[in-house]
């Protein structure tokens, strides 16, 4: 265990993609893949075992949850669409989405209600105590739980015919987007496992783009900052210095986007390899003018499934105005929940539910600010600034914590700030700085590294690997996205 | 069989269909699937070529058992020919460029040459002095230096000590290792790096919590067996190396707090560990100036069992556990912690205003 918050979990390094155990893993996989690429059949139980071998290194015990919920969904999506009267098929899907649920909602939120419902019973003096149990999460069911109720809902609403059943399995367990996503449609990867790829026209330099810079902005960027501010910081705000206390939430803002997008990086740097096409998953997202625009270009996937299978069934903004805050507020709070059992990502989702129906009733009733160069960085200065509040609780181990950390804002101004140095201001800025970078150098190196020779390819990213392993610290924490 | 057709392939549902590509920007040219395979056991290659000496004591960290055999087969000679070559020295050279020490001690933590500078007196008695002397009385000018060492638990254990003590009257260096004990030395020399915290940070109370790698043979530094696990002769070994370690802080002047394993929930791991804690609380019981504090009873549920819960003095429930049923979370190292200080408050005489809220 690297960290001693909450946010710490040994045994998720064991499915870190940068480990050396990953890479062996994906050079076999790889191998086969293409060998079996002509033969659809073979090649679908191959990539359901590989992804299935993934997700068993990390806990053997568990992949029964996986193929679990994957039978849930087929068998729900089965039935949904054969129940022809309508209210019947709105209570098939009604159940089965409850049953695919049901396995992310014991895991997930037992621990936390039973320990509520003890203290609030034990607050008015009832001895009701549900059985203290500590269950252990397991990786990526959050994802693979949002993907099987995607693909039921678009089964019952006609927008997707129900797959076979090696599909689905196939579609749930593949491992590029297996335990972090992105959350994947199965419009968008269904039908491409019934497409034969191309062998000769591997994408390579874009994929390893994609890969080694995944792996530099998780390994060196986010470690970096994490360890020089965000995590002594975090760990005792008293003791730091207002400056100090800004600095961890402008730097957790570029921990977290390093260490999420790095890993939505590689995961749709193997998938390209392998010849799939995973969708966007961040779009410079502290470039947003508003919180509704930061839920446009922060974790994309999370967002339209919230808003296709949430926000839009709540009603979304066609029930009146009222209604339409609170089906923001239900979202965003169960949004917030969907990323920890805990207070904090309670208090987070509500903050952002409170920020974007605040937007919301802006653009009903005030007349639209200018588009000027003025207004449009003071508006993304406004919004980065507001994200970074939101983070403090997304962060912090406890709310004390998270209000602690805001009160130092205001009255640590005297202590001395000793954790600042040029090179934190550096990559701090310059992290942030690059969500305004122009596409261009970055397609430019893309393209010079793809007229190389192989074996020259290969000796280039292996002193680049080299360098970003030198330069981050030994045994880099798991990707924080894991334990949700 | 979709209804709905994703946006970079063509959907046919056939295997003679033409073969999709990934659509490439103009001006990239992309490789067979073979050069790629290349491509990739070059760059592993390079990689392992590159990376060979830490790779190489990475594995010599694993325990003893096939997978480290054969990793350490595999990347000895590597790690020899990369030596033969120079290429080490090229390595090392990148590293130290990089702002890495090629020769870090493992584990993480602060280098003791980047511990906090030293603010206060030195004027503490050379030879162990009596078991009841009392800690010095710290101030602002010259706060209290604590250091917690040992494994992961004291990493989390550091964390919540410096939180729990006052910021003006203690300076916490937080020198935990994770993945390290007493009992590998050849793979991180606890014995030396004591010494090192002490001469570098001169702390005046040092909190030890370690242990629980320590299932294993213990070895001298240059790699020799002294004890095999699971032989008689391991409790005296591991005895003298834990006396050992008390000894360098308290011979430096220290006063220390010897924070014993908590009760974990593998019930495989109870009878080492239980057996290590009477030897932690032998050793305090023997060397002067070292208070030990119990956290298996502490935390252990009703009838003796693993619980990661925990009631407390207003009746409401806590988790303090980690899934992993080993560590603390954050309200559990909290309590740690405060047992640690209450330790010494109450054995060494230490002012309780180094409590934050004392």
């Amino acid at each position: 265990v690297t960290a001693p918050v909450r946010r710490s979990n040994a045994k998720v390094a064991a499915v870190l993609f940068p480990t050396t155990d990953f890479a062996i893993f994906f050079a076999v996989v790889f191998l086969g893949h293409w060998l079996l690429n002509p033969n659809p059949l073979r090649w679908k139980l191959f990539m359901i075992g590989a992804s299935y071998v993934f997700y068993a290194w990390w806990n053997v015990h568990f992949i029964w949850l996986l193929a679990g919920v994957s039978t849930i969904a087929q068998l729900g999506a089965i039935a949904v669409e054969r129940q022809k009267d309508e209210r019947k098929k709105r209570w098939t899907l009604g159940v089965t989405v409850a049953l695919a649920f049901a396995p992310l909602a014991y895991f997930k939120y037992y621990g936390f209600f039973s320990l509520n419902t003890t203290n609030a019973a034990h607050a008015l003096g009832l001895h009701l105590s549900p059985p203290l149990i500590q269950v252990l999460l397991p990786v990526g069911v959050s994802f693979f739980t949002f993907m099987a109720v995607a693909y039921i809902v678009d089964v019952y609403r006609g927008h997707f015919a129900v797959a076979s059943w090696i599909d689905v399995f196939l579609y749930l367990s593949f491992f590029p987007h297996l335990v972090a996503g992105p959350i994947v449609r199965p419009s968008e990867l269904i039908p491409q496992l019934d497409v034969r790829r191309d062998p000769r026209h591997v994408d390579v330099s874009g994929s390893a783009y994609l890969i080694l810079g995944g792996l530099f902005k998780k390994v060196v960027i986010s470690s970096f900052v994490a360890t020089a501010i965000v995590d002594p910081v975090f760990a005792d705000p008293a003791r730091h210095s207002a400056l100090e206390v800004l600095f961890a939430a402008w730097g957790y803002a570029v921990v977290i986007y390093a260490d999420f997008s790095g890993y939505t990086d590689i995961a749709i740097g193997i998938a390209k390899l392998l010849g799939f096409q995973f969708p966007q998953n961040f779009d410079r997202p502290y470039s947003a003018v508003s919180l509704q625009d930061f839920w446009r270009r922060w974790h994309m996937t999370l967002s339209r499934w919230l808003r296709d299978y949430l926000y839009i069934p709540l009603g979304g903004s066609k029930k009146g105005e009222v209604r339409t805050y609170i089906n923001i507020m239900i979202t965003m709070v169960l949004g917030g929940l969907w990323h920890g059992a805990a207070w904090t990502f309670v208090i987070w989702g509500a903050y952002m539910g409170v920020g974007q129906s605040i937007g919301a009733w802006k653009r009903r009733h005030l007349p639209p600010i200018p588009e000027t160069a003025a207004h449009l960085w003071l508006q993304r200065l406004c919004t980065f600034n507001l994200v970074c509040v939101g983070w403090i609780f997304f962060r912090a181990d406890t709310v004390g914590t998270a209000l602690s950390m805001i009160g130092r804002l205001f009255t640590g101004w005297g202590t001395p700030t000793l954790l600042l140095t040029p090179l934190l201001v550096l990559v701090i800025f310059g992290m942030l700085a690059l969500q305004y970078a122009p596409h261009g150098p970055g397609r430019m190196l893309q393209r010079r590294i793809s007229h190389l020779t192989p074996v020259t390819m290969g000796i280039v990213f292996g002193a680049i690997l080299f360098v970003i392993v030198t330069m981050g610290p030994q045994g880099v924490a798991p990707f924080i996205y894991f334990q949700f | 069989m979709a209804t709905m057709t994703p946006p970079t392939v063509d959907p046919t549902p056939s295997a003679e269909a033409a073969p999709a590509r990934t659509p490439v920007p103009a001006g990239r040219t992309t490789m067979a699937a073979g050069r790629v395979m290349i491509v990739i056991l070059v760059t592993l290659l390079t990689w392992t070529v590159l990376y060979a000496p830490t790779l190489k004591r990475s594995s010599e960290a694993q325990p003893l058992g096939a997978r480290r055999t054969v990793s350490l087969w595999v990347l000895r000679p590597i790690a020899a020919i990369s030596s033969a070559i120079q290429l080490t020295r090229v390595t090392d050279a990148v590293s130290s460029a990089l702002g890495n020490d090629p020769d870090a001690a493992p584990g993480g933590g602060q280098p003791p040459d980047t511990l906090p500078v030293d603010t206060g007196p030195h004027n503490k008695p050379p030879k162990p002095p009596t078991r009841t002397d009392p800690i010095r009385v710290p101030t602002a000018e010259h706060p209290l230096r604590v250091a917690v060492v040992g494994d992961s638990l004291a990493a989390g254990l550091g964390v919540f000590a410096e939180r729990v003590m006052s910021p003006t009257l203690t300076r916490v260096s937080k020198q935990g290792r994770i993945s390290t004990g007493l009992s590998r030395l050849d793979y991180f020399d606890w014995v030396h790096e004591m010494q090192l915290i002490m001469d570098v940070f001169d702390p005046d109370l040092v909190i030890v919590m370690v242990g629980v790698q320590d299932n294993q043979s213990l070895e001298t530094p240059q790699g020799q067996i002294v004890a095999e696990i699971g032989t008689p002769a391991w409790p005296p070994a591991y005895e003298t190396r834990v006396k050992q370690f008390a000894r360098i802080a308290v011979n430096g002047g220290a006063h220390v707090v010897w924070v014993g394993l908590p009760i974990v929930q593998n019930r495989g791991r109870w009878e080492l560990f239980q057996r290590q804690n009477g030897i932690f609380q032998e050793v305090a019981d023997t060397v002067p100036n070292v208070a030990y504090v119990d956290t298996w009873d502490r935390f252990a549920g009703k009838g003796g069992g693993y619980n990661a819960y925990y009631r407390n003095s207003n009746g409401q429930v806590e988790l303090i556990r980690e899934s992993d049923g080993i560590h603390f979370n954050g309200t559990g190292y909290d309590m740690v912690a405060h047992e640690a200080v209450q330790a010494a408050i109450a054995t060494f005489k230490l002012t309780d205003r180094v409590l934050a809220n004392g």
